[in-house]
């Protein structure tokens, strides 16, 4: 089965704390206190994830009073002058604490030392493009999301999840994609990111990349990878796999088709839900295990999803707001609804 | 999970058995309790009080006419918490008590002994979570979850969107947790 106790999945524990903050709305529309209801009691994987970020948040808010002070003089400090040039008190901030800390990548990566960070995201089955102030531009898939931060010394964007196309204008400043456990730099080209959690997936269509991972020390792992290869990092193992690929295969979703080689149901699942007007579920998480190689049209999923009986141990149940793929057996599903 | 295990089971609530009321109690109980607590839990960022209000809202389904026709029990259910939880607050407030009793959260219990981490050590590893953060992220969630700001109030203070802000306060639970675990796995 999973091993989320060692390996929480990031997607889900991003999706908790959102419905942690949705849930704090106090204006928060009826239907989505249903949709919540669903969500919670999908997976028990759910309720473990919010419950740990609920714990979270009732921690930091049962903060002693010193602590508390010190918090809010680090991060939220009462301004006192209401229209200060934000641009200038930021500059100012940074260069102080430049002085203080001495300079690097880190210091880089935060925004005050240049631009607002500014975030993207794509509606479910949406596509967006974006051109960045560089020059550079991002092309999102479905229900994805991206934050770009350009720094004085680095061009940061984040792959909070979903998937997206970059390409990248030369500068000088280093191009730099942060996708949970891996960190693409650019080094002039462009490239396709995919990311399911921790599952990421970088494939370069021109020129060529680094690819790091964050956890390693120094320059362990980091992989240099081409034109017409692919690289993806598998969050169980750790492992890296190296594929040649067919640059349009990677994609391929800028095309309305999702193509996947090898990939464990789950993540082919969550894929295919960026742009499935029915959410798909499964109803056993030893089903996610299962790999698909093959394509989906995102226009005909729910045609995909009927045929995945014929390769797979898998019944469909059809509901008016969810597809749900079960285990198909004449025995009794394992027992363990936990 | 552990919400579950911690609340009153209402079918022991002393309804008469076998009441249409009853059953319907009991089985939103079955259902919708945890996704019912959770909600509480995050409406009063409290455990202890979230499962005291919803024992609240199945006494006050419980106490309802047996002619009362409820269309859709789970809406109404939530309803019900929605009010409980206004009044919670409210009363909360005209007590100015602490938001939430230190003993009740498990920031700090993790399953192996070694593990357990100083408070000093904890807030440590908060403070340089949200150092990692953009600086509007951080500075969102420590206005409302530290500071116990609401949206509204946090929109207008750093001119954003009340959408925005609970975006923000998001992203910064989630990379804390994040955080947080990866410090319980590498320890």
């Amino acid at each position: 089965m999973t091993t989320t106790t060692f390996a929480p999945d990031r997607h889900i524990e991003h999706t908790a704390a959102d419905w942690w903050a949705r849930l704090r709305d106090p204006a928060l529309p009826e239907p989505t206190l249903l949709q919540w209801s669903e969500w919670l009691e999908a997976d028990p994987r759910h309720a473990d994830a919010f419950d740990r970020a609920s714990a979270l948040a009732e921690a930091a808010a049962s903060m002693d009073a010193a602590t508390r002070a010190e918090f809010v003089g680090r991060f939220a400090p009462v301004r006192s002058v209401r229209r200060a040039p934000p641009h200038l008190a930021m500059a100012l901030a940074a260069s102080i604490t430049l002085v203080v800390l001495g300079a690097g990548l880190f210091l880089a990566l935060r925004p005050a030392a240049s631009d607002a960070p500014r975030q993207y995201a794509s509606e479910r089955a949406g596509h967006r493009d974006i051109d960045l102030p560089d020059g550079s531009s991002i092309e999102l898939g479905g229900a994805s999301s991206v934050t770009a931060r350009y720094g004085r010394d680095v061009r940061a964007v984040d792959l909070e999840a979903g998937e997206a196309f970059f390409r990248v204008a030369h500068a000088e400043r280093p191009f730099v994609v942060n996708a949970g456990p891996l960190q693409i730099r650019d080094l002039g080209t462009a490239f396709n990111v995919r990311r399911t959690g921790d599952r990421v997936t970088v494939a370069v269509t021109e020129g060529r990349v680094r690819v790091s991972p964050l956890a390693a020390q120094d320059d362990a792992g980091t992989i240099e990878l081409g034109a017409g290869r692919e690289v993806s990092f598998d969050p169980e193992t750790h492992a890296m796999r190296i594929l040649d690929i067919d640059p349009a295969t990677a994609t391929a979703w800028r095309g309305h088709r999702l193509e996947f080689v090898n990939e464990p149901l789950s993540s082919v699942v969550e894929n295919v839900n960026r742009y499935s007007a029915r959410p798909i579920r499964l109803t056993d998480p030893a089903l996610g295990k299962l790999t698909f190689t093959g394509t989906v049209e995102v226009d005909t999923i729910d045609s995909w999803v009927s045929a995945l009986p014929r390769v797979f141990p898998v019944r469909v149940d059809t509901y008016p707001d969810r597809l749900e793929l079960a285990r198909q057996t004449t025995m009794a599903r394992s027992a363990q609804p936990r | 999970m552990n919400a579950v295990r911690q609340t009153m089971d209402p079918s022991e609530a002393g309804t008469p058995p076998g009441g249409t009321r009853a059953t319907q109690v009991v089985a939103l109980f079955r259902e919708h309790n945890a996704a019912l607590v959770g909600f509480l839990r995050a409406r009063l960022n409290s455990l202890a009080d979230a499962q005291e209000v919803a024992q609240e809202v199945y006494l006050k389904l419980l106490s309802l006419d047996e002619a009362t026709v409820i269309d859709s029990p789970r809406a109404f259910l939530f309803r019900a918490a929605s009010n409980l939880a206004v009044d919670r607050l409210r009363m909360r407030n005209v007590r100015a008590m602490a938001p939430a009793d230190p003993d009740d959260d498990n920031w700090h219990v993790t399953s192996i002994p070694e593990q357990h981490t100083s408070a000093h050590e904890q807030w440590r590893d908060l403070r340089h979570a949200l150092d990692e953060l953009p600086a509007k992220t951080s500075r969102a969630f420590v206005m409302h979850v530290i500071e116990g700001r609401d949206f509204a109030a946090i929109a207008r203070e750093m001119n954003l969107s009340e959408r925005m802000v609970r975006y923000h306060v998001g992203n910064a639970l989630a990379h804390c947790r994040e955080r947080r675990d990866r410090a319980e796995n590498l320890s």
